[in-house]
């Protein structure tokens, strides 16, 4: 709107010089920032304090408080800046994490984490939307999305979904403020399908997705998160699970945080619609039919709801609704099928950022 | 009154001042009264001549309506906006504004008529303006809108603050008012979420009974609208239903507003048919089970439905449109036994899309899940199933 007044930022490192500087000498560098030659000695009795990298370096967020300068054109950093600070988190901090160690994956999750909103608030200061505002954004939000999945198992301290879910909420009000100021944008539909399965079932999302222009309503991707949208409000649970085989590696992470409760209350469904000590649902269907990893799964999420595993040369169910008793859907757990498979040779990183987008080269 | 002169004009506003007649000085001052089409009060600088009449505070907020008047005769909405704030309330000036006079009338409330229609024609050019502004490709719809709401919102706190006075001369009257012309505000400009502290204001208000019907029907019209949103459908239908039966019967207009939202929310709860025929075919193909028809009719008036915000409503019709449907199918076979397939040839004929006997087994679980599945029960019964479910069958009850 009133672009006059925005400040323009003029930093072109990840990190302002001063902040640098400063954290520095507190001694507030975080692991991932220092060099590789970890101690200097100030003289030889000084204590050996970490120096700062200043290709590693990378802003951290601060909360805008009174009487503290946000809008210092130095140390924000300009569009094309920004948009090598995220391709700098996602591939190089993120694709170094290994998955199996668990504090390690913290480690990064919080850096990560803490260092996008930074660069968004840099976002905000300056008033950055159109190419240049939906490039940081998607970026970000990539992996905004991916993270619940891979940091599923880490603790409420370093992993707290509810915090990280407004940040992604916030981070797809500003993208569909930049879309809404026009122009091409080539991941729009990609992204407008990504909020839809991030959103699933809020009625709000879907009328604001309907309004859009025709052309966008009719991009594939966003086709199949409509139609996921309309089997989740009929309640067609057989139809949901099947096209969410259709959803890519990204699509199935934002639609992750759904999965456990589409499949409780499809299952609850079914208990009560299929109670008869008469009746007997094979077990493989039924893993199928929920698109789950393995029968031993169904059969334990079965057994939880006081439900009969019957084994033999087949396995069944005999499901009885006075047998129902009430519990939480389950955490959420790996998914091989729905999501990991998608990802084929693909690193995280990569899913993360586009897989089409990997090559560009921005400097 | 058409064509009085600006001296006669003022010593009749001074006049209702001093008799304190609200009624008849709202009328001055509002736009829906003949004397702004009088050319000579329309002037650009009536100032001396008010300051000359009226008693300060006043003189300054009908100096600004005069020129507000001006301005319209011009076709300026931007103007005539701001105009209208200076009559409202200037929000950084110190000097005088309605507020201002409203806030120093301690224990009374005969002005109230009067912020009733400043502030409706307050909205009104706020989203004229709007319009200009767009069309000249200046700003953002809903900007305007969007600040007279705040204006609206510090004339909503200064009636909600007023606890000291006594229930008949209590401010606390304009709440309704100025809350139905602030959602007016929020759901044009959707900022819904905005709406929730004013309903609980009302709610937990105790003059909640005692407000004017017109203004309980258009509250319940646009909080039942808000329910609905919400998912809320319960709600939405009393809000709804009671605006309906309350709206007079020669507002045509407000009536098909109201049901143009009841009609989906009653579909949507109640066990038995509604016979409204505003969406004519919706109803019908839904209560014939023609899922068909009913795709067609979504998909012809989808722009239409869209718009005002039912389309997703309608679609959930659809799963009372397959009970139906799976009842005509039990009425013609005629046995209290049915196979799977042949609920799915049924909705291979509807053209249901690439559906399949897994998707057709979900329908019918679901509508035995359903709390009241209405007119029909039915169960499951079947030996052991193999191969699965198509083997299934169906009894089915019927009430």
């Amino acid at each position: 709107m009133d672009s006059s007044s925005a400040v323009v930022g003029l930093c072109l490192e990840m990190c302002p010089e001063r902040e640098r500087r400063d954290r520095e000498s507190q001694g507030r560098l975080h692991q991932f920032e220092i060099q590789n030659i970890q101690w200097t000695y100030k003289g030889r009795r000084g204590r050996g304090r970490p120096i700062a990298d200043s290709k590693k370096t990378v802003k951290e967020y601060r909360r805008p408080a009174a009487g503290k300068e946000l809008s210092n054109p130095t140390d924000l950093r300009t569009p094309a800046t920004l948009v090598k600070t995220v391709q700098y988190l996602l591939m190089e901090i993120w694709s170094s994490v290994n998955y199996k160690d668990l504090s390690s994956l913290a480690k990064a999750y919080t850096f990560v984490f803490d260092r996008l909103r930074a660069v968004r608030q840099d976002l905000i200061v300056q008033r950055i939307r159109g190419q240049a505002g939906a490039l940081v954004l998607e970026g970000s939000l990539g992996f905004l999305l991916c993270a619940p999945y891979l940091v599923r198992d880490l603790p409420l301290a370093d992993y707290d979904e509810v915090l990280h879910s407004t940040q992604v909420r916030e981070c797809f009000a500003e993208l569909i403020e930049c879309y809404k100021g026009g122009g091409r944008f080539c991941r729009q539909a990609e992204f407008q399908s990504l909020l839809l399965l991030y959103d699933l079932g809020n009625l709000d999302t879907i009328r604001r997705c309907l309004q859009l222009p025709s052309e966008v309503q009719q991009w594939p991707h966003v086709c199949l998160a409509i139609d996921i949208n309309k089997a989740h409000l009929e309640n067609n649970w057989v139809r949901l699970f099947r096209l969410l085989h259709q959803l890519n590696c990204l699509q199935a992470c934002a639609f992750y945080r759904h999965l456990s409760r589409s499949r409780n209350k499809a299952l609850c469904t079914m208990i009560h619609a299929y109670s008869s000590r008469n009746c007997r649902f094979p077990l493989y269907h039924l893993t199928r039919l929920l698109a789950l990893d393995s029968p031993s799964l169904t059969a334990n999420m079965c057994t939880q709801r006081g439900q009969t595993v019957i084994s033999g040369e087949q396995t069944y169910v005999l499901f009885l609704k006075t047998a129902l008793n009430d519990v939480e859907p389950e955490l959420p757990n790996r998914e091989i099928v729905l999501v990991e498979q998608k990802k084929g040779k693909a690193s995280w990183s990569e899913v993360m950022i586009g897989q089409d987008n990997v090559i560009t080269n921005l400097t | 009154m058409a064509h009085i002169s600006i001296n006669q004009y003022l010593q009749q506003v001074a006049e209702v001042i001093e008799e304190k007649n609200g009624n008849t000085c709202a009328e001055l001052i509002s736009f829906r009264h003949a004397h702004i089409a009088n050319p000579r009060l329309q002037l650009s600088a009536p100032e001396d001549k008010c300051q000359q009449m009226l008693e300060p505070p006043y003189d300054e907020m009908f100096a600004a309506h005069l020129r507000c008047t001006y301005a319209v005769s011009n076709h300026d909405f931007v103007e005539a906006y701001k105009c209208q704030t200076v009559v409202v309330q200037y929000p950084f000036q110190v000097f005088t504004s309605f507020l201002k006079i409203f806030q120093a009338h301690k224990e009374e409330n005969w002005a109230l008529p009067i912020m009733y229609a400043i502030t409706l024609d307050l909205r009104y050019f706020a989203n004229s303006a709007d319009q200009q502004l767009a069309k000249k490709g200046k700003g953002k719809i809903g900007d305007m809108l969007e600040k007279a709401a705040e204006l609206l919102m510090s004339c909503f706190r200064v009636c909600a603050s007023d606890t000291r006075a006594a229930f008949e001369d209590s401010k606390k009257w304009g709440m309704l008012f100025l809350v139905n012309q602030l959602f007016k505000i929020y759901f044009k400009i959707s900022k819904l979420h905005l709406c929730k502290p004013l309903i609980r204001a009302i709610e937990s208000s105790n003059f909640k009974e005692d407000y004017t019907i017109s203004q309980k029907v258009t509250y319940k019209y646009y909080v039942g609208r808000k329910a609905m949103f919400d998912s809320d459908f319960k709600k939405a239908e009393e809000y709804l239903s009671f605006a309906f039966r309350n709206c007079l019967r020669s507002c045509q207009k407000n009536k098909r507003m109201i049901l143009i939202y009841l009609l989906p929310v009653k579909m949507l709860l109640v066990s038995a048919p509604v016979f409204y025929f505003l969406v004519y075919e919706v109803t019908r193909s839904v209560c014939e089970g023609n899922l068909l028809l009913l795709t067609e009719a979504l998909t012809k008036h989808e722009t239409f439905f869209n718009r005002c915000g039912i389309f997703l409503i309608l679609e959930k019709l659809r799963i009372i449109a397959y009970r139906n449907l799976f009842k005509k199918v039990y009425l013609l076979l005629r046995t209290h036994q049915l196979s799977m397939d042949a609920f799915l040839v049924a909705l291979k004929f509807m053209q249901v899309e690439d559906v399949d006997i897994d998707e057709a087994n979900c329908i019918i679980a679901n509508l035995i899940y359903m709390p009241k599945t209405p007119v029909s029960v039915l169960v499951f019964i079947e030996q052991t199933l193999d191969p699965p479910v198509s083997s299934l069958c169906v009894v089915i009850k019927v009430h």
